[in-house]
């Protein structure tokens, strides 16, 4: 239970250290659609310095900062089942739920990051490059397929305790 | 569940009250109303050699298959 408890405060110091992050977010996207050129903000996608902010660039920038608060509510749901762990509620409903949830956003997240990424190189610095090694779009998608398969390995073991306790 | 559990009838019959038997076979009274209940999901060897015995009986009168529940 001593791990439970140190996880749940890592996530739990990531989860207070990332909030005010949403109102600046919540803030930035309005007002990049408004403002015409804002160069004095250093930004980067996927290494790649922005340095023309034409409509292309702030959708595929919104598009980004979208899917960051899709991780950070991710955050929120993963504090919800830890919260379920420490009351020992290991196979509720809530926590099947929570799990597939999480993998549902983490592959839209991925594909969130991924795609606009790409198109970015594509237009904007035209040229394609093959990297080997782990991307935040493989590492993203591979995590999403994970919890979906954890949530249907916690639906499975919630019906083998149903059917034990069901064993007179 | 087709499996009919016909428990009450065999306790009727012998005039035994069911915290009786469930002491006899040394389960909870919680279970065995489980089991008489129909909401078990399966029932061990040694529950029903336990019932069998305390009961006098064969697990053919406890358990009846009905196809059409």
């Amino acid at each position: 239970m001593r791990k439970l408890i140190i996880l749940k405060s890592i996530v739990d110091l990531f989860w207070i250290l990332s909030l005010p992050i949403v109102p600046l977010i919540l803030i930035f996207i309005p007002i990049s659609f408004i403002t015409a050129d804002f160069n004095y903000f250093p930004f980067k996608i996927n290494g790649v310095e922005i340095e023309t902010f034409d409509l292309g660039t702030k959708i595929i920038l919104t598009v980004m900062l979208l899917s960051y608060l899709l991780l950070i509510y991710c955050i929120y749901l993963f504090r919800k089942i830890l919260t379920c762990f420490i009351r020992v509620k290991i196979f509720d409903e809530a926590v099947i739920t929570n799990f597939n949830k999480i993998g549902n956003l983490l592959m839209l997240s991925s594909f969130l990051i991924g795609i606009p990424s790409i198109l970015y190189k594509i237009y904007y610095t035209e040229n394609i490059r093959f990297e080997l090694g782990i991307s935040p779009f493989i590492f993203l998608l591979c995590l999403g397929f994970f919890f979906m398969i954890l949530s249907e390995i916690f639906k499975i073991s919630r019906k083998m305790k149903e059917e034990n306790e069901l064993t007179i | 569940m087709p499996i009919i559990v016909n428990l009450d009838i065999m306790l009727a019959t012998r005039k035994m009250r069911s915290k009786d038997l469930a002491e006899k076979i040394g389960i909870t009274t919680a279970n065995l109303s489980v089991l008489k209940s129909g909401k078990a999901k399966a029932i061990r060897f040694s529950t029903l050699e336990a019932i069998c015995e305390a009961l006098d009986c064969q697990p053919s009168d406890i358990l009846e298959f009905s196809p059409e529940l």
